[in-house]
């Protein structure tokens, strides 16, 4: 990232090869379905390149990469906001996601759609606040202090809005029969 | 058969290569701003005071009740500001700048400190005796001060907006508060050096005033221009 930001242009794929994956994946959680995922993941890295002599050295491009995706789909959530008409996902955001049955019959395969059906239901329904903390800390692996810096809050409302969505999957997952592990109860 | 993945690289690259993007860094940009900056506000401050009370630093001279607590005063203010602009401008080890409870407190404590340090305590001997000393009629309402601390708040704001344009990624609403305190704090440092005046009237709509609402503008004003 450091040479990038210097204005080396050729150091883009290699960039690109270490942020898309873990990039990608946090736009989807964002994100309403995969289309929407996709344009946010593209502004991100225009934006990135446009900021990049603004990187400090040092930093660790993938949480300012993490704000930045953050920033960009928040002035598209308030862009679709003004208008309501255009709202309507065509596809949940973890169809793309990492919940697949990995056993192979089709019981396993209906309980494994029903799980994640439950979980991108509620993680659809909370608000936005709680969802990323909640991504950023149980899906990223994000240090709290490092959610809050990327988040531009306190280390205590992090934890409180990752304890808030963790604890809704939780009672969600509950009422559809599953316990918080993702087992049958 | 390209893949939904090279596919979507194929898009951002595309649109990569065709963004021009500044090169110049951002840790250039605010070392030149703390450059312009203070000798910008001197140069406004003398200018202003020699013209209008023909001496150039009319508030530390004229009218002034204790000569070392305008001193000490003056210390603190500059403090304050230099302060409230590291702060404000600073990128942080993480690139995200400070923490959101930082640009809280200096978007809420610039204005009331200022206030404290300059209304307070009467650094001053009032209005109607800096005018018989000057000769030159002081506004009740600190008109002439709300002009030069808007000028020198104004283009600070505008220079801190350059410096850190697109390199704010969160929380970018706090920050242009914190800048616009920041400036503020700038505007009522030449407030200070320039006007005789110790009217609390004056001081806070023409001194105090202009800071709180500059914190205001920055929150709104700067929001867009910072993001990345």
């Amino acid at each position: 990232m450091e040479r990038y930001a210097r204005g080396e242009d050729r150091v883009f794929e290699q960039l690109y090869r270490l942020l898309a994956p873990r990039l990608y994946r946090f736009c989807l959680r964002l994100a309403a379905n995969v289309v929407e995922a996709d344009d946010c993941f593209q502004e991100t890295f225009l934006r990135l390149h446009r900021a990049r002599a603004t990187y400090v050295t040092g930093a660790n491009p993938l949480y300012w990469a993490f704000a930045i995706a953050r920033s960009v789909y928040l002035t598209r959530l308030r862009y679709w906001r003004r208008r309501p008409e255009q709202l309507g996902a065509s596809r949940d955001v973890a169809e793309a996601g990492d919940l697949q049955a990995h056993e192979t019959t089709p019981e396993a395969e209906l309980a494994a759609q029903h799980l994640h059906d439950t979980l991108a239901c509620e993680l659809g329904k909370m608000s936005e606040k709680n969802r990323v903390a909640y991504v950023l800390l149980k899906e990223e692996n994000l240090s709290a202090r490092e959610a809050a810096a990327v988040l531009g809050t306190s280390v205590d409302v992090v934890k409180q809005r990752a304890h808030r969505a963790y604890q809704s999957l939780k009672s969600a997952l509950n009422s559809a029969g599953w316990s918080e592990y993702g087992n049958p109860v | 058969m390209a893949t939904q993945s090279e596919r979507l690289y194929a898009r951002v690259r595309s649109a990569v290569e065709s963004t021009p993007a500044p090169t110049t860094r951002t840790r250039t940009r605010i070392l030149v701003a703390f450059a312009v900056v203070p000798a910008l506000t001197t140069l406004v401050v003398l200018l202003a005071s020699e013209w209008v009370y023909g001496r150039p630093a009319a508030g530390l001279d004229i009218a002034v009740a204790s000569p070392g607590a305008v001193a000490t005063v003056l210390v603190l203010l500059a403090a304050l500001t230099l302060a409230a602009t590291l702060c404000a401008v600073s990128q942080g080890r993480g690139g995200l700048g400070i923490a959101a409870t930082g640009l809280v407190s200096i978007a809420a404590l610039v204005a009331p400190v200022y206030a404290a340090l300059t209304v307070l305590q009467p650094l001053h001997s009032g209005a109607a005796h800096a005018s018989a000393l000057t000769g030159v009629s002081i506004s009740p309402w600190g008109l002439r001060c709300i002009f030069i601390g808007t000028i020198v708040s104004a283009s600070t704001l505008a220079i801190f907006a350059v410096t850190l344009r697109r390199a704010v990624a969160v929380a970018t609403g706090l920050r242009g508060a914190a800048l616009g305190a920041a400036a503020g704090a700038w505007g009522g440092l030449a407030v200070f050096v320039f006007c005789p005046s110790g009217e609390l009237q004056h001081l806070l709509v023409g001194h105090v005033l202009p800071i709180a609402l500059f914190t205001l503008l920055g929150g709104v004003a700067l929001t867009k221009v910072l993001r990345p």
